[in-house]
């Protein structure tokens, strides 16, 4: 028996991909038709890795990022130089029919780049992943996430919280195509050690697992070429079946997990008012003076 | 030098850091007890072992030396690790790399340097003898004065120096110190012992590359006579006190001068960004995009594209 969305074709849709939950393929791929206005616009004409867990989440799961083994016809390609002079060709995908592709593979997570396809080397889309040590109060995640806000909003930055589905929050800044990565991740350090620096108790901004004891690590390092991060909506490979989900920062005080929206009940979350209605609209760069104000280069 | 800010009382504290280091090796010339040992351990010469320390016999602090300081601002200039792109990174992000080839390296993690580390063998055994004077200068490194390590050792040390003195020989061996490996010489000076570190085989250059060109079939008679009773006649005993760092001299006389007669520049030793937490960050960031918002020309408007 098979299942069409989208103009494409589910095969073995009763396939339960969350045991726990009861969640299916045809679940999965309901929710991401149901979630693909909102989800597209963030996802759409970035080159992605993707979790795949062909056996359902908790099984053997893979990131794949590169073509190969049915992804090649399902999505986009685009050949990417590599550091190291080499060329690869990685995956990205333009509109519904994709992530519904996606949900056919056993894709579980998408994660994008912060770039998009025309010009991977000028992110529009700058992330600070707050990911806080285990024994962190989400309360004080939300806290730093509030704390990365105002810092930001000191630069003339407008940004929008994102709930990982997992532990932490990452904090979105949409910016104008106009630096390239070296200089976003410089703003990125510069910033996310600043904010460390200044309450050494709360942040780390740096990876080393030994200092993160009892804080939070300030992840600036998705700001660059090749690195990627969770993409709004998406569903994650973890117990629960929780989704990645964007808030309003007033409607943050009332997340009580970075994991609050659970697939089963996404639909009726998404009924909600769109709480990054602002997100395309937010004309900002890295300007000048906030490049001067953390001593980075232009 | 009416100001007593503590700022003045910290650059005071600097200048006089840098005095002692004179009446240091006084002290140790006169015999007093010379600071902390650069290593310890033991020498060992088959079934005698004498507990042993460790000073270096030359004082580079005799040399001045400055600070650096911003010219306009008075403040202390500090190093910073910058990857030219990221910015400032942390120290524990830094490996070592060793270039291959050019612009490739193979990267070496603290760990795995941390594996092949030296036990810190505490022992410097002889295990050789040469007479004095066979060991040609260019192998000489560092001096180090070797103190017995308590009154205990001070007969086997003084049997060691003894015997080096009577043979006319220099012991050879080898120890760790600070994680690396040295060869050392150990000769009689003055009433106690000098370990001198040595240079390994590979680090000295041959000469002969250097002097291919050059004739060695003996010299003009007339001149060679000229010359040598020349030498004869400036022969006379050496003292480097003889010899004067005219240099270094006029320099402590302008520093000295300077501050007789002027006030130190106040050095600001805050480190800035952590100023005392006076000023919240956010206002810090929101005063320094103004300031640097200002001067520069607007491009923020340009439109991006």
């Amino acid at each position: 028996m098979t299942v069409r969305i989208a103009g494409v074709t589910l095969s073995h849709p009763d396939k339960v991909l969350y045991a726990d939950q009861g969640v299916t393929k045809r679940d999965l791929a309901a929710y991401l038709h149901a979630a693909s206005g909102r989800m597209l616009p963030h996802v759409a004409r970035r080159l992605v890795s993707l979790v795949r867990c062909p056996a359902g989440a908790g099984e053997k799961c893979f990131f794949q990022r590169h073509g190969g083994a049915g992804l090649t016809e399902s999505f986009e390609e685009l050949a990417v130089t590599e550091k190291d002079g080499g060329q690869s060709n990685y995956l990205y995908l333009t509109g519904e029919a994709g992530l519904i592709r996606a949900a056919q593979m056993g894709v579980l997570e998408i994660h994008i780049w912060g770039s998009q396809v025309d010009d991977i080397e000028r992110p529009n889309r700058i992330v600070f992943d707050l990911d806080p040590d285990p024994s962190v109060d989400f309360a004080e995640v939300r806290r730093a996430a509030r704390r990365m806000r105002d810092v930001l909003a000191a630069l003339g930055l407008r940004s929008f919280p994102l709930l990982t589905g997992g532990k932490g929050i990452h904090v979105v800044v949409p910016v104008a195509r106009r630096r390239e990565w070296p200089v976003v991740k410089a703003f990125a350090s510069a910033l996310a050690h600043r904010v460390a620096d200044d309450a050494p108790d709360r942040f780390v901004a740096n990876m080393s697992k030994a200092k993160r004891t009892g804080r939070i690590f300030i992840d600036y390092l998705r700001n660059e070429s090749g690195a990627t991060a969770i993409a709004p909506y998406s569903p994650r490979a973890r117990e629960g079946a929780p989704v990645a989900w964007p808030v309003s920062w007033d409607d943050l005080d009332e997340a009580e997990s970075a994991a609050m929206v659970l697939l089963a009940d996404a639909g009726r979350w998404l009924k909600r008012p769109d709480p990054w209605r602002d997100y395309a609209k937010v004309r900002q760069s890295l300007t000048k003076a906030a490049l001067g104000a953390l001593d980075v280069e232009a | 030098m009416a100001s007593t800010s503590s700022r003045s009382r910290g650059s005071g504290k600097q200048a006089s850091s840098r005095q002692p280091s004179r009446s240091r090796s006084a002290r140790r010339a006169a015999g007093a007890a010379p600071g902390r040992p650069i290593w310890s351990g033991s020498l060992r010469l088959a079934l005698v072992t004498v507990p042993v320390n460790l000073y270096p016999a030359t004082n580079s602090g005799a040399r001045i030396s400055f600070h650096q300081v911003h010219g306009p601002s008075g403040k202390r200039i500090r190093y910073e690790k910058v990857v030219p792109g990221i910015g400032p990174v942390d120290a524990d992000e830094i490996v070592k790399g060793f270039e291959v080839e050019k612009g490739s390296y193979v990267l070496i993690e603290p760990d795995e340097i941390e594996e092949i580390k030296l036990e810190a063998r505490k022992t410097l055994d002889l295990v050789q003898f040469v007479r004095q004077g066979e060991i040609d200068p260019i192998w000489f490194d560092r001096p180090y004065y070797v103190v017995a390590d308590g009154d205990l050792a001070e007969e086997a040390y003084g049997v060691i120096r003894d015997a080096l003195r009577s043979s006319e020989r220099v012991g050879l061996g080898q120890f760790v110190m600070r994680n690396r490996e040295y060869i050392a010489a150990l000769k009689p000076c003055g009433s106690g012992l000098l370990l001198e570190t040595l240079r390994f085989a590979d680090e000295v250059r041959a000469a002969a590359p250097y002097f291919a060109g050059l004739d060695d079939d003996g010299a003009d008679k007339e001149l060679l006579d000229l010359a040598r009773e020349l030498i004869d006649r400036k022969t006379a005993p050496f003292d480097p006190r003889q010899f004067e760092d005219k240099y270094s001299e006029a320099l402590r006389a302008l520093v000295d001068a300077k501050v007789k007669h002027r006030k130190p520049v106040e050095v600001d030793e805050d480190t800035g960004d952590s100023g005392g937490k006076v000023i919240d960050l956010v206002d810090a960031l929101k005063r320094s995009v103004k300031s640097s918002g200002g001067g520069a020309k607007r491009t923020s408007r340009r439109k991006a594209s």
